[in-house]
C-alpha cells in the first residue's frame, strides 16, 4: 500500500511538469515480475517486484496507469499495448476496470474481441486467432476520464 | 501344389550389419533417428532488450491527442541449459568386437552460443559388464553419418570443445571395444555427460554479468550438465527365414496355370540371445507373375504397397526396425502366373 501512494505521488509530481507537451493525460508503463518469498513462519507470499532482467518462458507484469491531469474531461480514451518482440500474451492476463478488451492479430491494423478475433491467411484461409498470434491489447475507456481520474490497466506477456 | 524351403529361398535379409556363418547374423544397421534440429531455436536470445510501450488517444472537447508511455527495457538473461540423447537406448553388440561406436546428440537448449565439455564413462555400476574406453574414446562426428569414418575427429578436451548455437545440436561418438568371454543377452551401459563451460551448478545458479552484452548467466533445470546412457545389449542372433506358397486356380483346384494366385507366407525367425536391429526383409516377385496390389500382410496385418512394395525392384520389402531374440514374424504376399 506504501509503495503504491509513493507511486502516485511520483506520477503527480512529473505530472505537472509534463502536462503541458503531452496533452491532458500522463501516462506510465512499469514492468514487474512476481517473486514468491517464504516468511518467518513458512507462509509463501507472492509479490510484484521491479523488473529489469529477465529469462526465457519467465513472466513480466505490464502495468500502465493514466492519468487525467489537464481540466478538461478525456473521451474516447483508448489505450493500446504492442505485444512486445521475443514475447507472448498470457492468455487471460490483460485486465482493466471499466475497459473492453480487444486485441489485433495484424500488427495493430485491426481490433476485436478475443472472441470475433480472425487471422486471414494470404491464401483467403480464415481462422481464429489465439494468444500466441496477438500483436497488440487494446483497453478501451467506457467512461470518460474525468479531470484528477486515476485508471490503470494490466497484463502478462511470458518471454520466449 | 504347396512348395516349402529352409533358408533364403531368393529372399534376402538386410539391415543386419555383417553377418558370420551359418547364416548366423547380428544386426545394427544405424537407423538415424532424425531427432529435429533446432527445436529452441525460437528462444530469445541472451542479451535481447526487450521494451514495452503504451500509446494512449483521447478526444478532449473535439480534438483528437495522443500521447506515448514510457518503455522500460528488459534485458534477458543467459540460461544456461544443454541435453543429451543417445541416438541409440540400446545397442546390439557382439563379445570382443572392437571400435564400436555409439552416438549421442548433445543440444544446446539455452540461449546463447555455448562451449561443451565432454566426457565417457564406462564403468557403470549395476550392469554384467563394462566396455572399455579406447583412446581417443571421444570423436566428434564430423560427416553425421552416426558412424565412426575416417572423415571424423578426435575430441581432444579444452582444444576441440564443440561450440553450439542456441538450439543447435552436434552429434559426438563414443568408440568402445567389448570385452572377450561376456555372455550373449549381457547388459553393460556406459554414461555420457555433456557439461557447459559457461558454468555449471544448481538450476537458479548466477554467474554474473558473463553473459552476452554483460548479462547475468543462470542455469536452468540441467544444471549446465547432461547426462545420457547407451545399453550395450550381447547378442548372438540367428535370423531364419521359411517361405511356404500355396496356389489356388481360377476354377479352385491348386493347378499352377495362367491365372492361378500364389499366396506366399515367410516365417521370420528371430532365436539366440539379444536383438536384432534394423531388420529388413525383402522379396523378389517371381518371373512370369505379377503382384496382386495391396497383398502384403505383416502378422495378418495388410501393409500399404507405398511401403511395402517396390515395383522398380521388382520385389516386396518389409522393415521390422528392433527385433528380440524368440520373436517369430510372418511375412505374406501374393501374386498371378501370368
Amino acid at each position: 500500500m506504501k509503495k503504491s501512494i509513493a507511486l502516485l505521488t511520483l506520477l503527480l509530481a512529473s505530472a505537472t511538469a509534463l502536462a503541458a507537451q503531452s496533452g491532458s493525460i500522463l501516462v506510465k508503463t512499469v514492468a514487474e515480475q512476481e517473486q514468491v518469498t517464504t516468511g518467518a513462519d513458512g507462509a509463501r507470499k507472492t509479490t510484484l517486484a521491479p523488473a529489469s532482467k529477465v529469462l526465457p518462458g519467465k513472466e513480466v507484469v505490464y502495468t500502465v496507469t493514466f492519468e487525467n491531469v489537464g481540466h478538461d474531461a478525456a473521451n474516447d480514451v483508448v489505450v493500446t499495448n504492442p505485444v512486445p518482440e521475443h514475447t507472448s500474451y498470457v492468455p487471460g492476463s490483460a485486465f482493466g476496470p471499466g475497459t473492453d478488451l480487444l486485441f489485433s492479430a495484424d500488427g495493430g491494423r485491426s481490433f476485436a474481441s478475443a472472441a470475433a478475433l480472425e487471422i486471414h491467411g494470404a491464401d483467403g484461409s480464415v481462422r481464429a486467432a489465439g494468444p500466441e498470434d496477438y500483436t497488440h491489447i487494446r483497453f478501451v475507456l467506457k467512461n470518460s476520464l474525468t479531470p484528477g481520474a486515476v485508471a490503470f490497466a494490466r497484463y502478462r506477456t511470458i518471454v520466449k | 501344389m504347396q512348395a516349402c524351403r529352409r533358408g533364403r529361398v531368393g529372399t534376402t535379409t538386410t539391415g543386419a550389419g555383417w553377418h558370420s556363418g551359418l547364416g548366423r547374423a547380428l544386426a545394427f544397421a544405424l537407423l538415424l533417428l532424425g531427432l529435429a534440429d533446432g527445436a529452441a531455436a525460437a528462444t530469445t536470445p541472451a542479451g535481447t532488450v526487450i521494451q514495452a510501450s503504451a500509446e494512449v488517444s483521447f478526444v478532449i472537447g473535439s480534438t483528437p491527442l495522443s500521447v506515448r508511455s514510457n518503455a522500460p527495457a528488459l534485458s534477458v538473461d543467459q540460461l544456461i541449459d544443454v541435453a543429451v540423447v543417445a541416438t541409440l537406448a540400446t545397442v546390439p553388440v557382439r563379445a570382443a568386437e572392437t571400435a564400436r561406436s555409439l552416438a549421442f546428440r548433445v543440444v544446446n537448449t539455452g540461449n546463447a552460443p555455448e562451449t561443451v565439455h565432454l566426457q565417457l564413462a564406462t564403468a557403470v555400476a549395476g550392469n554384467a559388464f563394462d566396455a572399455i574406453a579406447r583412446t581417443p574414446s571421444i570423436f566428434l562426428d564430423t560427416d553425421s553419418s552416426n558412424t565412426l569414418t575416417p572423415a571424423d575427429v578426435a575430441y581432444a578436451p579444452g582444444s576441440n570443445d564443440p561450440v553450439l548455437a542456441p538450439g543447435a545440436s552436434a552429434v559426438v561418438l563414443a568408440v568402445v571395444d567389448v570385452p572377450s568371454g561376456v555372455a550373449n543377452g549381457a547388459h553393460g551401459r556406459v554414461e555420457f555427460d555433456a557439461r557447459v563451460t559457461a558454468g555449471v551448478g544448481a538450476p537458479g545458479t548466477v554467474f554474473g554479468a558473463t553473459g552476452p552484452n554483460g548479462v547475468d548467466a543462470i542455469t536452468g533445470l540441467s544444471g549446465g550438465v547432461a547426462h545420457a546412457t547407451s545399453d550395450l545389449l550381447v547378442s548372438g542372433v540367428d535370423v531364419a527365414l521359411l517361405k511356404s506358397a500355396t496356389v489356388t486356380a481360377t476354377d479352385g483346384s491348386s493347378i499352377a496355370e495362367p491365372g492361378s494366385r500364389i499366396d506366399y507366407d515367410i516365417a521370420v525367425q528371430v532365436t539366440g540371445a539379444g536383438l536384432v536391429h534394423g531388420l529388413v526383409v525383402s522379396d523378389p516377385i517371381p518371373a512370369s507373375t505379377r503382384y496382386v496390389p495391396a497383398s502384403v500382410q505383416i502378422d495378418g496385418i495388410a501393409q500399404s504397397d507405398a511401403v511395402a512394395f517396390q515395383p522398380a525392384a521388382g520385389q516386396i520389402q518389409v522393415s521390422f526396425g528392433d527385433v528380440p531374440a524368440g520373436a517369430i514374424h510372418h511375412v505374406r504376399f501374393s501374386v498371378l502366373i501370368n
